[in-house]
């Protein structure tokens, strides 16, 4: 027979089982109808998912082991390389013309140890740094 | 539009899943001990009966469109 936590863990596995098909569900859809409702009730079942991993989380049955301060900096500070690395072969692509066409906003986030995020809107550090041409056949 | 193949398919899938889901709920209610899961799975259960019937009255809207 089934203690508790198995109980609890394996309405946990058949939550993440049925959420994954609406996922996939809501992305095959053709008709906007079906797929709002696949949407709809994707949302439902995370939420009933979430309620579930809270209520192990407090009975100490499944807690995630916190990411270590130092991984989350070098992390940040290759990915903003790898961003920069994009940027760079975006802006010398054959044919574009990086001073035309629409305003494409970049945010750069500058990650100091101990500083939290830049929050939406607030102290992250709007950069324009790439504009794809109006006409990429060009 | 008419309903796809692949969308009849992903509607009976998750019915099925959802029937399932149903029928564990209900019986994690039944054999929990304890009063706080015991009122989580049937909620849970309630939930997972919503999501059956919003999947079923779409499948009955494709299915009465086709009779016009």
């Amino acid at each position: 027979m089934l203690d508790e936590k198995d109980r609890l863990t394996d309405t946990l596995i058949t939550q993440k089982y049925i959420a994954t098909g609406y996922n996939t569900a809501a992305l095959e859809s053709a008709n906007n109808q079906i797929m709002d409702a696949f949407s709809g009730i994707l949302r439902d079942e995370q939420q009933i998912q979430h309620e579930i991993f809270t209520e192990m989380n407090s009975r100490g049955w499944y807690q995630p082991k916190a990411a270590n301060p130092n991984d989350i900096t070098q992390n940040i500070n290759k990915w903003n390389q790898e961003l920069q690395r994009i940027q760079h072969t975006a802006a010398i692509r054959p044919g574009a013309m990086p001073q035309q066409g629409y305003q494409a906003g970049m945010t750069q986030y500058g990650f100091q140890t101990g500083v939290s995020m830049p929050q939406m809107g607030g102290e992250a550090q709007q950069q324009t740094m790439y504009r794809p041409p109006q006409n990429p056949m060009i | 539009m008419q309903l796809t193949e692949m969308e009849l398919f992903h509607l009976g899938e998750q019915l099925r899943a959802e029937a399932l889901a149903i029928t564990k709920s209900t019986t994690c209610a039944r054999e929990t001990t304890d009063p706080k899961l015991q009122q989580m799975y049937l909620r849970i259960a309630e939930r997972h009966r919503g999501h059956y019937e919003i999947l079923m009255r779409n499948a009955q809207n494709f299915a009465q469109q086709r009779q016009f």
